[in-house]
């Protein structure tokens, strides 16, 4: 493992996605680097208990990933080297990857890159946002299925998206109170989009087994309601939903309140698209998610040539289509790379394309149907912190706007929001809209911030160990 | 489109000189090519008003410190300026012998709170600095401001008094009529006026040469890293002699670690380079080594201009009428701002400089070169 060792296919990511593009393309006689910073291969959705836990794991036989140690073991693959505890921080002259690895920094030498990085829970901004008790539905998840620790005892689930249902359930069989969940979707103007699930009867009765579990401990279900504010002293005590109206605002009047000990906050996810574009990828502007995704033709390629995305930092797909498109995409690097000739390329993609349109169609389904709200993105009051690392609340980002800034940039350096510790991971998509609401412009047509390293923060003395020459002349 | 005065680059220079034109009642339009005023290297750098070591530049940068202490009160907006001191030590012998004979010419110039620090001084002051230490020496009046926002301060102050800031507009030339210069030409059309400023740093070659003088300036790279928030023991920015970097603390609690810039290696990109910021981090423990645990949040960089000796180019350029310049201030920039801006509103509107110029006329290259 020194620097500059050459790596024909370097995938970042061993969720789903990566590790079936490692496993495709070494397959098809490349060797593979697989890199990934956590201690365990998985990503978010098929996350494993780190081995100090061995209490057996209830959780996760129930959730029933059987598909998991199967997934984990294509990563056994002889053409596949696997860096855990490895993450990467930049990059460099154009194909350099900066790694992280417990305590140094080195340069690994890419050639072909698969990029499948995920996507974080969504931040949604609302009084009260910032309480203690207040968390988002990946880190429940991953708290209940990874450190055996529930979040609370009296739970209530506001969100938007599928995923809800799987995290209620989880929480219920676990033991812990929902108090409601509240679905900020409108299914009533989505049923138009119900024929993607044609083809996908797993799907529906995975769906209904949730539901039925809800009606069993009778846990309100509020569809086309979202949470407006939550208050406590110490710790969230009360949250407040209320019903929207046709854009996704709020109605006057509709409001609940609930007691409650912890709120699990699941407004879909945004993709970890930052190491696509210190690469220098283009990025699109996705509709439905109203945020920015890398673009990528169907070979999964982005604009940059020889770097490929996959899964969830693409849009969110779920598990399913995060491994038909890895497959895409490693077929693609293996064809590039010279592994597979012309005939055998087109005859493995052919069905790997067929594939992935096919989970793609109740992909985009759901993604339409759980579009992200225009409404839910105004529910922060003058007061509300937008950016919690530099403290900035929404009325300084309207004074920055007052004073003249015209962009997400010019906000950044009036106000300092996004130059903390995220870099504006998660306050960029909550300034956003702000920013295109106040200057009359397209949030399409505005630029997240600039991708500049380090990604993750990294204390000096592990910076130092990158350098070649330690002397001071 | 008609005006008194068009100034070309909406830096801290352009912006600064804006403003104290139009509080001279002139009519100014700044056009700057970027989406906002101060995005190159007026809103990157590290923010040092810092008079101890310049060199020709020594009187402005006395004056430019007088005015930044009322500028936040008279731009009515926080510029985060403060008094810090600058603290420069020294790590061998040869190295002291420098410090003495910059505090000479300090000295010499009037900025008399300028005085050596034994090592025990040096460290009682900046804690945990390292043992290497042989001398310092401080100035208490030098500080730091926040240059994000400083420029656009001076761009709203300047507005107020009538100034028009385009921004997203390149110019692309000079409006002439045998040596008076009467305008500019953009790439959205013509601007007319009696005067043009070229304050474009250093990009400002090609609009100087255009009409016969040249003012070598070659692109450098600066790079600077910005740690996390935290309690630390920088209290004022350090430099060290012959080190080529710097530790700036920040209001917000962020500190600046300052690589000095190389002329011309990387052009005028604004990259980051991984070999650059790990020796450099490795070499910044030597001198802090508390700073280990501190974590790196961010790099970024910057343009540096760089003159064949080290001086900007400020004043009339000569053979011309109506036409300025101020550019290539290295490293001095930030600091000398606000009085290069008063300088020039006063040069435009007919007055002397109470600053001898001499050593920055534009045209002391051209000559050479013939
Ligand atoms: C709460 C929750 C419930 C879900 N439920 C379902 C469900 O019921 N059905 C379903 O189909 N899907 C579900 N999903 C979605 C599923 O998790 C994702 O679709 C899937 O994991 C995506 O796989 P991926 O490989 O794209 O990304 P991930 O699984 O997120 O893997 C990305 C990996 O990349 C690593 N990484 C990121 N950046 C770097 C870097 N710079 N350096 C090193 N490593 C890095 C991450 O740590 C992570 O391990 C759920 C997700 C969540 C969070
Ligand atoms: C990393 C770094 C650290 C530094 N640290 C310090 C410090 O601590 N203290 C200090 O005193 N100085 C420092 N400096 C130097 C200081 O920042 C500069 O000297 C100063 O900002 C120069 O200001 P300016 O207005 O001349 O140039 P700039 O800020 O470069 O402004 C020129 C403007 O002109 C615009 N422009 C160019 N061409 C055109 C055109 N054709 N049409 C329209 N617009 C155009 C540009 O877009 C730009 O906005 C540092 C510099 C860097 C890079």
């Amino acid at each position: 493992m020194n620097d500059l060792t050459l790596a024909p296919l370097t995938v970042v990511g061993a969720g789903p996605a990566g590790i079936m593009a490692a496993y495709t393309a070494a397959e098809a006689g490349v060797d593979v680097t697989v890199i990934d910073e956590n201690p365990l291969p998985g990503g978010q959705y098929l996350r494993q208990s780190p081995p100090e836990f061995t209490i057996p794991d209830v959780v996760a036989a129930h959730s029933g990933h059987p598909e998991a140690a199967a997934l984990y073991r294509k990563l056994e693959h002889p053409r596949i080297r696997t860096m855990h505890n490895t993450s990467v921080w930049g990059v460099f002259d154009g194909r350099m990857l900066a790694l992280a690895e417990r305590d140094r920094v080195y340069l690994h030498k890419a050639n072909r890159v698969v990029i499948a990085t995920g996507a974080y829970d969504r931040p949604l901004a609302f009084p009260g946002w910032t309480l203690p008790g207040i968390l988002g539905a990946g880190a429940v998840m991953r708290m209940v299925k990874t450190q055996w620790v529930l979040p609370g005892k009296r739970v209530l689930l506001a969100g938007l998206g599928p995923l809800q249902l799987p995290l209620a359930d989880l929480l219920l069989e676990s033991g812990v109170e929902v108090v409601c969940v509240a679905e900020a979707a409108n299914l009533f103007l989505g049923w138009r989009h119900l024929s993607g699930f044609w083809g996908h009867g797993d799907r529906i009765w995975e769906a209904y087994t949730y539901i039925k579990t809800l009606v069993q401990h009778r846990v309100p279900v509020f569809h086309n309601h979202a949470i407006v504010s939550a208050s406590g002293k110490e710790q969230v005590e009360t949250a407040t939903i209320a019903r929207l109206d046709g854009s996704g605002q709020p109605i006057a009047g509709t409001e609940r309140q609930f007691e409650v000990d912890t709120v699990c906050l699941g407004y879909g996810f945004l993709p970890s698209i930052q190491l696509a574009m210190a690469f220098g990828c283009e990025p699109r502007f996705d509709e439905n998610l109203s945020w920015f995704v890398p673009r990528h033709n169907d070979h999964m390629e982005t604009t940059e040539p020889g770097i490929f995305v996959a899964g969830d930092v693409t849009d969110f797909g779920g598990a399913k289509v995060a491994l038909a498109e890895g497959r895409v995409a490693g077929l693609a690097a293996a064809h590039q790379l010279g592994a597979l000739d012309d005939a055998t390329f087109n005859r493995l993609v052919a069905p790997a394309l067929a594939e992935l349109r096919h989970m793609n169609r109740v992909a985009l389904a759901l993604q339409r149907i759980y579009r992200f709200r225009r409404g839910l993105a105004f529910l922060a009051s003058d007061d509300t912190i937008l950016c919690r690392c530099e403290d900035v609340t929404l009325a300084k980002v309207k004074q920055a706007l007052a004073d003249g800034a015209i962009d997400l940039h010019q906000v950044k350096l009036g106000t300092r929001a996004g130059m903390g510790y995220c870099q504006g991971r998660c306050c960029s998509a909550l300034i956003a809209p702000i920013v295109a609401k106040e200057t009359k412009q397209s949030i399409s047509t505005l630029h997240p911030f600039t991708v500049r390293p380090p990604i993750q923060p990294i204390p000096l003395q592990m910076l130092a160990t990158g350098a070649v020459s330690m002397a001071v002349e | 489109m008609k005006t008194d005065v068009v100034i070309v680059g909406g830096g801290l220079i352009g912006c600064a000189t804006a403003y104290y034109l139009a509080k001279k009642k002139s009519n100014v339009i700044v056009i700057e090519k970027d989406a906002g005023v101060g995005l190159q290297a007026s809103g990157r750098n590290a923010g040092m008003v810092r008079q101890q070591a310049r060199k020709a530049a020594l009187p402005l940068a006395m004056a430019s410190v007088r005015l930044w202490a009322a500028l936040a009160q008279e731009l009515e907006n926080d510029l985060g300026y403060t008094r810090t001191g600058y603290l420069k030590i020294a790590l061998d012998e040869a190295g002291v012998a420098v410090l003495e004979n910059e505090m000479a010419w300090e000295h010499a110039h009037g900025l008399t709170e300028v005085r050596m620090l034994s090592p025990d001084e040096c460290r009682d002051k900046i804690i945990g600095l390292t043992d290497r230490v042989v001398a310092g020496k401080f100035c208490p009046t030098d500080g730091i401001a926040n240059p994000m926002l400083v420029t656009p301060a001076y761009a709203r102050a300047a507005q107020r008094l009538g100034a028009e800031i385009k921004t997203r507009t390149t110019v692309t030339g000079l409006l002439r009529q045998g040596s008076a210069v009467r305008g500019v030409t953009t790439e959205q059309g013509e601007i007319e006026a009696e005067v043009v400023v070229n304050a474009a740093g250093p990009w400002a070659c090609h609009l100087n040469e255009s009409i016969g003088c040249a003012t070598p300036i070659t692109p450098g790279l600066s790079q600077l890293m910005f740690t996390e928030r935290r309690a630390h023991n920088l209290v004022c920015p350090v430099g060290v002699l012959g080190f080529g970097g710097y530790f700036v603390p920040t209001h917000a609690g962020n500190m600046v670690l300052g690589i000095s810039g190389v002329p011309n290696k990387y052009g005028y990109s604004t990259r980051v380079e991984y070999s650059d910021i790990t020796a450099k981090a490795a070499q910044m423990l030597e001198i802090l080594p508390w700073l280990s645990q501190v974590s790196v949040i961010r790099t970024m960089s910057g343009i540096t201009e760089y003159t064949p000796d080290g001086e900007p180019y400020i004043g009339a350029v000569p053979g011309t009428r109506g036409f300025f310049t101020a550019v290539g201030f290295h490293g001095q920039g930030f600091c000398l701002g606000p009085i290069v801006g008063k300088i020039l509103a006063d040069l435009i509107t007919g007055k002397e400089s109470s600053i001898s110029l001499a050593t920055f006329k534009p045209d002391r290259f051209a000559r050479v070169q013939g």
